[in-house]
């Protein structure tokens, strides 16, 4: 889903199936902006965002969820997310918050 | 769940009782027959226990059409297994997550997985798991997607710990409204 409207909107989009693989290929490619599910097989995706963020301190993370409390957004906020993108998704609000954190702004409505 | 399917959704209101894990296999069994679709999650904090979204095997047919539309004929079993596995995501988190803001107690979620398997089947592989869990509080909640004459269930089973720790939670909430 993400996928389409992403490259519907003319992006190119590398895809990970877990957090070790998006690590991986965070370091052999940097992307300019990566979309995180906090719930992943393997490694939890705000371990996967603290782990992006000491390999590159200005990597633009958005975690994607479908938790909606208060408290797994603060966490998310402290572990360097530049924004978050509720499930399920809408395509404007993906790619408003996509555009304004490759921008250099936050996206957190 | 209504943006997802494209449908009006209509909910009754949460019926909630605290049993033991044979009463609700009883109680499940009675409106479930056969093989139900389960999406299953594990959720950890000051409470924890197993949210469940229940549907019946023609119901769990019903929704990956409605998610995957045209696709759905042509998409691959994994594709529909994980449409649906994601809608249960969404529906359980949400639910989860509102009463967690709600009552100031968070939660975290593992990964849904989703099964096919009698009540019985699905409730054994919990019980079995964690011991605490032989009492548990079941929260039924019925929805029915009103074109597609669709029911399904919500369930939530909590240990004795976590039921106390929930209490709690209730008994701060009213005092905070009280204020």
């Amino acid at each position: 889903m993400l996928r389409q409207i992403l490259e519907g909107a003319g992006y190119e989009v590398d895809e990970a199936t877990g957090g070790f693989e998006a690590l991986e290929r965070y370091s052999l490619k940097r992307a300019d902006v990566v979309l995180l599910d906090i719930i992943m097989d393997g490694m939890a995706g705000l371990e996967v965002l603290e782990r992006l963020r000491e390999l590159d301190h200005g990597a633009k993370v958005l975690v994607a969820t479908a938790d909606t409390q208060t408290a797994t957004r603060q966490e998310a906020e402290a572990a360097g997310a530049m924004g978050m993108i509720r499930k399920p998704f809408d395509k404007e609000q993906v790619l408003g918050a996509v555009l304004a954190v490759v921008a250099g702004g936050v996206a957190w409505n | 769940m209504s943006e997802l399917t494209g449908q009006p959704i209509a909910l009754t209101a949460p019926n909630v009782e605290l049993c033991s894990i044979d009463r609700v296999k009883e109680e499940l069994n009675k409106i479930l027959k056969d093989e139900v679709a389960s999406v299953h999650q594990v959720f950890t904090g000051a409470i924890s226990g197993h949210a469940l979204l229940l549907v019946t095997r023609d119901g769990a047919e019903v929704l990956t059409s409605l998610l995957m539309g045209d696709q759905a004929a042509a998409g691959s079993r994994a594709a529909q297994r994980e449409s649906l596995a994601e809608l249960g995501n969404i529906i359980l988190q949400g639910s989860m997550g509102i009463c967690g803001d709600a009552l100031h107690i968070h939660v975290t979620f593992s990964v849904p997985s989703l099964a096919l398997e009698s009540v019985d089947d699905l409730l054994n592989s919990i019980t079995v798991e964690d011991t605490e869990l032989q009492y548990a509080l079941l929260v039924q909640t019925r929805f029915e997607l009103l074109k597609s004459q669709l029911s399904g269930y919500l369930v939530v089973v909590l240990g004795i710990t976590s039921f106390a720790n929930l209490l709690e939670g209730l008994d701060s909430w009213e005092r905070r409204q009280s204020v």
